[in-house]
């Protein structure tokens, strides 16, 4: 690729795609850490142009989670309290999802927010977490039964109304 | 149930659209809109001012190893060593506490380093990788597309951000080839980089991206 060409590939990636990751950092990371993980994603994508593949998003996102993680021990480094490292914007309106939600794993919880939030198929979502799509879509699976049972759980146990009498 | 649970968690998305940019921004961000903003094209021009293999302005500045432009910022020391900046820059001066480097890459292009002594993040690397390059007829500054920082060819004593419109956001004067700002913007609220000379007289007015 010649200097222009090389500009133009990376201009079309930013154009089309920084929305899309920021939105991403946005739904995992506090809002004081997204612009310096958006730009750190952005510099890699720079710096390994040649890599990127014609389907961008997906990698785009894997090295958004990778940096995100960094920035995690980064911050988990430099924090006095350890909670304060830990926040996660989490489903909203919904609390008893919320709560649900919580309570997977982070494998889970990230298999489930690349497919309900980014919108990703498995194989894309695969793409992102380095693993097959068949061994994907049995991780998706899965997490998809763990929040059910769990939010299952939590409406089987829901006290009464109040005012309410038999 | 279980794909009542997929659409549920869709629904609750805390950050369902492309999400606003902030207003105040970190400037390592700095680094990367600086990269696209050396992706506009400018038409080729002849500008008999330049000279070739040098900064091409009057403020050569002394020349200082590449290592010491941005010490401990690595991803944008590697941006340099990307860009094909050769082992030294010229330190141009220092300006509202702002130093600024340039080079030119071997290729001839013209690359230059911003480092706010004081400030964590108020770094950054723009290069100018058209094909005919800072300074010529049609590009008489080159400016970080957040803010104007930057550097002027020579003649130019002020330079302005505008606004679609024309309505002039923001202006500096040039020092020794060199300007600063403290104002910043969002991307695409500048709109064009205008520079003046000495009697007011408009010079040039580029595109920003």
């Amino acid at each position: 690729m010649t200097d222009a060409q090389w500009m133009q590939r990376f201009d079309h990636l930013y154009s089309e795609h920084a929305d899309a990751v920021r939105a991403y950092v946005r739904r995992r990371a506090p809002e004081d850490v997204v612009d310096d993980v958006v730009a750190d994603v952005f510099l890699v994508c720079w710096r390994k142009l040649d890599d990127v593949p014609a389907q961008a998003l997906p990698w785009l996102y894997s090295v958004a989670h990778k940096t995100l993680a960094n920035e995690r021990r980064r911050r988990l480094r430099r924090a006095h309290v350890p909670e304060d490292v830990s926040h996660e914007p989490e489903p909203v309106g919904d609390s008893a999802l919320a709560a649900a939600f919580a309570e997977l794993t982070d494998a889970d919880r990230e298999v489930l927010r690349l497919v309900a939030w980014e919108g990703l198929s498995l194989s894309q979502a695969g793409r992102v977490l380095k693993c097959s799509p068949v061994a994907c879509r049995v991780r998706y699976h899965r997490a998809k039964s763990r929040l059910a049972s769990r939010l299952a759980a939590a409406s089987s146990f829901r006290p009464e109304p109040r005012g309410v009498t038999r | 149930m279980r794909n009542d649970v997929i659409a549920r968690l869709a629904a609750a998305n805390p950050v369902p659209a492309p999400a606003p940019v902030r207003e105040r921004l970190p400037v390592r961000r700095v680094a990367v809109a600086a990269i696209i903003c050396a992706a506009i094209a400018v038409p080729a021009v002849a500008f008999g001012g330049r000279l070739a293999g040098a900064l091409g302005i009057s403020n050569e500045g002394s020349t200082v190893p590449v290592t010491s432009v941005l010490p401990g910022q690595s991803q944008l020391d590697q941006a340099l060593q990307d860009m094909h900046v050769g082992s030294t820059m010229q330190l141009l001066g220092t300006l509202n506490g702002v130093n600024f480097y340039a080079a030119r890459t071997g290729s001839g292009h013209f690359c230059f380093a911003i480092d706010h002594v004081a400030a964590q993040y108020e770094k950054g690397v723009l290069c100018d990788l058209n094909e005919d390059n800072f300074p010529s007829a049609d590009v008489q500054a080159i400016t970080f597309p957040r803010g104007l920082q930057g550097i002027a060819a020579d003649g130019v004593a002020t330079v302005e951000f505008q606004d679609a419109s024309g309505n002039v956001l923001d202006s500096a004067v040039v020092t020794n080839n060199l300007f600063v700002s403290d104002k910043r913007f969002e991307q695409g609220q500048a709109a064009y980089l205008v520079t003046k000379d000495a009697a007011g007289n408009v010079t040039s007015k580029r595109t920003l991206p």
